[in-house]
C-alpha cells in the first residue's frame, strides 16, 4: 500500500511508520486504483430541503434564493462520494446574492433599453457580450475557489485575458464572413449564378457549423485546463476534432428524428385533419409542432449530454490521476423522458427527486483511476486567495458549465 | 466518545481521531494529534441522512463524522439546529410548507399580481401605453385589416351615437373609434392607445345599433380598466414565475401553464368588461338583448386577440378553462339577467 509520509504537523524528526495505522483505519482506503463515484442522496429527504427553500424565497421575494443555492448545493456535494471521501461547497450567499441583483440590473437594463429603442437594445447587447468573457471567468473561478474535497479546495487560475483571447476569435471570423458574404451578394445581385448562391448561403452555414462545436471546445479547455485541486494542476487533452465528431453526429440525429417526426405526422394526417377542424383546431396544431421539435430534441439532448460528459472527463487527469465516466445516451434518455412525464404529472412535485435521479445517474457514472495514493494531495500555498474569491459577487447569471 | 475522520486543511490525508465533547468543549485526539476547541467555534453543517456531518474548526481545519451518537451529544452541549434545519427534517412540517407553498401561489395568482399590476399600471407613464398600441395597430393594419367599405356618413353616425352615451361613473374616457374592414370577420378590439377598433362586419352581423353600442362600451370598459396594459404586467409576472418554477426543466414546458394562467386573467377582463357595458347601457336606459342576441349569432363574441370565429356554442367548463373568454352562455345569461 502506500509508502507516503505523513507531514505530521508536530514531529517532524521522529518519522516512524506513522502511516501505517491511519491508512490501515480506512479499508476502502484511497490508494491506487479504481475508486467510483458514489451519490448518496435521495428523492425524499431532497423534497424537503426544497420546498423550504422555495417557500422561503417567495416569501423574501427571492432574496431566500441564494441561501437556498447554497443549501441545495451543498445537499450534492456532501452526498457525492469517491475513494471514502466527500465533496463540499462552500460559497457565501451574500455573495451570491449580490451576483444575483448585478444580474438583475443587467437584464433589467436590457428589457428597458429594448422597450426604449432598438439602437439601445443592441448596445446593451454589445455590451454583454463584451463582458462575457469576463463574467465566465469570475464565475468558473467563484464556482472551482467554493468546492472543495478533503478539506482542499479547487481553484481556477484561468484569467479574463486568456477568456478575452480565446474567444474574441468568434466575433472576428463571424464578422470576416459576414462582411466577405454581404459583398458578394451585394455585387453580384443582378445575375447570380448557382455557385455564387451556393457560395452565399452555404459560407454562413458552414461558418456556424465551425464556430460552436469548436467554441465549446475552446471553452471547455479553458475550464478543465485551468484547474488546480490544491497545488495540482489538472490537464485537459480532448481534440477539437472529438467536439466536432459528437456535433456532427448529434446533427444526423436531428435529420433522423426529423425524419421519424415527419413519418408520423404523415401516419396521423388524418387524425390530425380531424382535429384541427375541430373547436381547437389552433391548439392542436401548435401542440403537434411543439411535440415534433420534442421529440427530436428529446432525442438528441441525453446523446450530446452523455457523449460530452464521456469526452471531457475521460480525457481530464489530475496530476497521476484520471477520470472514466461511462453515461450511456439510452439510459439518460430514460431517466429524462420519465423525469419530465412524471413532473408533468405532479404538476413539478417530482422534480427534486427528478434531480436527484438524474445526478446519481451522472455521477455514479464516473470512476476516478488513481495513479497513486490520494492521501497526498497538498494545499495551495496562499490559501487566502480562496478565501478572497469566495467574497466576491458570486456567478451573475449561474452559468452550468458543470460537466 | 464518537469516531471521525480529521482534515488539516493542509494535505488531503484523512486522520482518524476520536472526539469528546465536554462542557462546550471539543476535544479531538488521534495519532500524533491533539487539540481541543469551544463548540461555539465551531461552525457544524447541517445533518443529512446519508451524508457526514462536518464540523469546521476557526483555522479551517475540519470534522467528517457519520457517527449517529454525534447529534446526541452535540444537542448536549447546548448546540441546537436552526430553524430551517428542523423545518427541512420534519415530514409534517415540509408538508405544511407545500400547503403553504400552494396557497401562496395561488393568493399570489388570484389578488396579488392582479393588485401589483394594477398598481404598477397606474404609475407607468401614458406614452409607454401609446406606443404599444400604436405598434398593434400597425400590426393589425399590415396584417388583417383594409379600409372600411362602410359609408362615411354610417361611421359618424354610429361615431355620434356613441359619444352621446355616458358612461356609468360620469367621467369622460379618451378614444378614438376606427373602423376596419377585416377578412378575420366580427370583431372589436380596444388598444392600449386609447383606440377601440371595430370591424364592418361586426357591425353588419349586430341586430341593431343598439347591440354596436353595447360592444363598444364592452370596449371602452377595457380601456377604463387599461385591460391591455395590465394584462401584459400579469402575464410577464405569470411567464416569470412558471419559468422560475419550470425553466430548468424545459422552458417549452413551461410555455403551457403561462398560457393557461394567461387565459383565466383574460376571461376575468372580459367579464370585467361585460359588466361595464351592462352598467354603460343601463346608465343611458339602453335595451341589453340586442347584444344578447348578438353574442348568440357570433358564437364567438367580439375580442381583443381571439382569431376566427368558431362556432362554439355548447361548450362544456373544462373547454371554458382554456378559452379567453367566458363561455357564451354564460355571458348571455349575465345579459339577460341584467337586461
Amino acid at each position: 500500500m502506500a509508502e507516503a509520509v505523513l507531514e505530521a504537523p508536530s514531529t517532524g524528526a521522529d518519522r516512524r511508520v506513522e502511516t501505517a495505522p491511519a491508512v490501515a483505519a480506512y479499508p476502502e482506503a484511497a490508494a491506487e486504483g479504481e475508486h467510483p463515484f458514489r451519490f448518496t442522496g435521495s428523492g425524499s429527504e431532497y423534497f424537503r430541503i426544497w420546498v423550504v427553500n422555495l417557500l422561503l424565497t417567495i416569501l423574501t421575494l427571492g432574496i431566500y434564493s441564494a441561501w437556498a443555492k447554497v443549501r441545495r448545493l451543498q445537499y450534492f456535494h456532501r452526498n457525492t462520494v469517491v475513494a471514502g471521501a466527500i465533496f463540499d461547497y462552500h460559497g457565501e450567499p451574500k455573495a451570491i446574492l449580490k451576483g444575483r441583483i448585478l444580474a438583475l440590473v443587467l437584464l433589467l437594463a436590457y428589457q428597458l433599453s429594448t422597450g426604449f429603442s432598438a439602437v439601445a437594445g443592441a448596445i446593451v447587447i454589445l455590451l454583454l457580450a463584451a463582458i462575457f468573457p469576463w463574467l465566465l471567468t469570475r464565475a468558473f473561478r467563484f464556482k472551482l475557489a467554493n468546492t472543495s474535497y478533503r478539506g482542499l479546495r479547487f481553484r481556477f487560475r484561468g484569467t479574463v485575458g486568456q477568456a478575452y483571447r480565446m474567444l474574441i476569435l468568434f466575433p472576428v471570423l463571424f464578422a470576416v464572413i459576414g462582411l466577405f458574404v454581404w459583398s458578394l451578394a451585394a455585387s453580384f445581385s443582378n445575375s447570380p449564378s448557382i455557385g455564387l448562391v451556393l457560395l452565399v448561403v452555404l459560407l454562413p452555414m458552414a461558418a456556424i457549423a465551425t464556430a460552436v462545436p469548436l467554441a465549446h471546445y475552446c471553452l471547455k479547455r479553458f475550464q478543465h485546463e485551468h484547474a488546480d485541486y490544491g497545488q495540482t494542476p489538472f490537464h485537459f487533452s480532448a481534440q477539437a476534432r472529438d467536439f466536432f465528431k459528437i456535433y456532427g453526429k448529434s446533427v444526423g440525429l436531428v435529420i433522423v428524428g426529423g425524419a421519424v417526426a415527419g413519418a408520423f405526422f404523415a401516419l396521423t394526417a388524418g387524425l390530425f385533419a380531424w382535429l384541427e377542424a375541430s373547436v381547437f383546431g389552433a391548439v392542436f396544431a401548435a401542440l403537434y409542432a411543439l411535440l415534433g421539435l420534442y421529440v427530436s430534441y428529446l432525442f438528441v439532448r441525453p446523446y450530446m449530454e452523455s457523449r460530452m460528459q464521456n469526452l471531457v472527463w475521460n480525457h481530464t487527469e489530475l496530476g497521476l490521476h484520471r477520470f472514466e465516466s461511462r453515461v450511456k445516451a439510452r439510459a439518460l434518455l430514460g431517466i429524462h423522458a420519465s423525469n419530465l412525464i412524471l413532473i408533468v404529472l405532479t404538476l413539478g412535485l417530482y422534480k427534486p427527486f427528478a434531480a436527484v435521479r438524474l445526478a446519481r445517474y451522472r455521477v455514479q457514472s464516473m470512476t476516478l483511476v488513481a495513479g497513486a495514493d490520494l492521501e497526498d494531495f497538498l494545499a495551495d500555498q496562499d490559501a487566502d486567495r480562496a478565501g478572497a474569491l469566495g467574497q466576491e459577487a458570486g456567478d451573475l447569471f449561474d452559468f452550468d458549465i458543470a460537466l | 466518545m464518537i469516531h471521525a475522520t480529521y482534515f488539516d486543511g493542509r494535505s488531503s490525508r484523512r486522520h482518524p481521531v476520536t472526539v469528546l465533547f465536554h462542557k462546550g468543549v471539543v476535544a479531538i485526539e488521534g495519532e500524533n494529534l491533539r487539540r481541543s476547541v469551544r463548540l461555539r467555534q465551531v461552525r457544524i453543517s447541517e445533518p443529512l441522512a446519508r451524508a457526514p456531518r462536518i464540523l469546521t474548526l476557526p483555522d479551517g481545519a475540519y470534522l467528517e463524522s457519520r457517527d449517529a451518537k454525534l447529534d446526541k451529544y452535540l444537542r448536549r452541549n447546548g448546540y441546537r439546529e436552526s430553524w430551517v434545519v428542523r423545518w427541512q427534517r420534519n415530514w409534517p412540517a415540509s408538508l405544511a410548507a407545500l400547503a403553504g407553498l400552494v396557497l401562496l401561489l395561488a393568493s399570489g395568482y388570484q389578488w396579488g399580481l392582479p393588485w401589483a399590476a394594477d398598481e404598477l399600471a397606474q404609475r407607468l407613464p401614458r406614452t409607454i401605453e401609446v406606443k404599444i398600441g400604436e405598434g398593434q395597430l400597425e400590426m393589425l393594419d399590415a396584417g388583417y385589416m383594409e379600409p372600411s367599405r362602410l359609408p362615411p356618413s354610417r361611421q359618424q353616425d354610429l361615431r355620434d351615437a356613441f359619444a352621446s352615451l355616458k358612461t356609468p361613473t360620469g367621467q369622460a374616457i379618451p378614444y378614438r373609434l376606427e373602423f376596419r374592414s377585416s377578412r378575420i370577420g366580427p370583431h372589436a378590439f380596444a388598444l392600449p392607445n386609447g383606440v377601440i377598433v371595430m370591424t364592418d362586419q361586426m357591425v353588419e352581423m349586430a341586430p341593431d345599433d343598439h347591440a354596436v353600442l353595447a360592444v363598444l362600451a364592452h370596449e371602452l370598459g377595457h380601456l377604463e380598466r387599461r385591460h391591455s396594459l395590465r394584462r401584459l404586467l400579469q402575464a410577464a409576472g405569470v411567464g416569470v414565475a412558471v419559468n422560475v418554477y419550470l425553466g430548468d426543466v424545459s422552458s417549452l414546458l413551461a410555455l403551457a401553464p403561462a398560457v393557461l394562467l394567461d387565459q383565466g386573467y383574460s376571461r376575468d377582463f372580459e367579464r370585467e368588461a361585460d359588466r361595464y357595458a351592462i352598467d354603460m347601457m343601463r346608465a343611458n336606459g339602453l335595451p341589453l338583448s340586442p347584444i344578447a342576441q348578438l353574442f348568440e349569432r357570433l358564437g364567438t363574441p367580439d375580442d381583443d386577440d381571439d382569431r376566427a370565429p368558431h362556432s362554439r356554442s355548447g361548450r362544456s367548463a373544462v373547454i371554458d378553462y382554456l378559452s379567453s373568454h367566458p363561455s357564451d352562455a354564460e355571458r348571455i345569461a349575465t345579459l339577460r339577467a341584467a337586461d
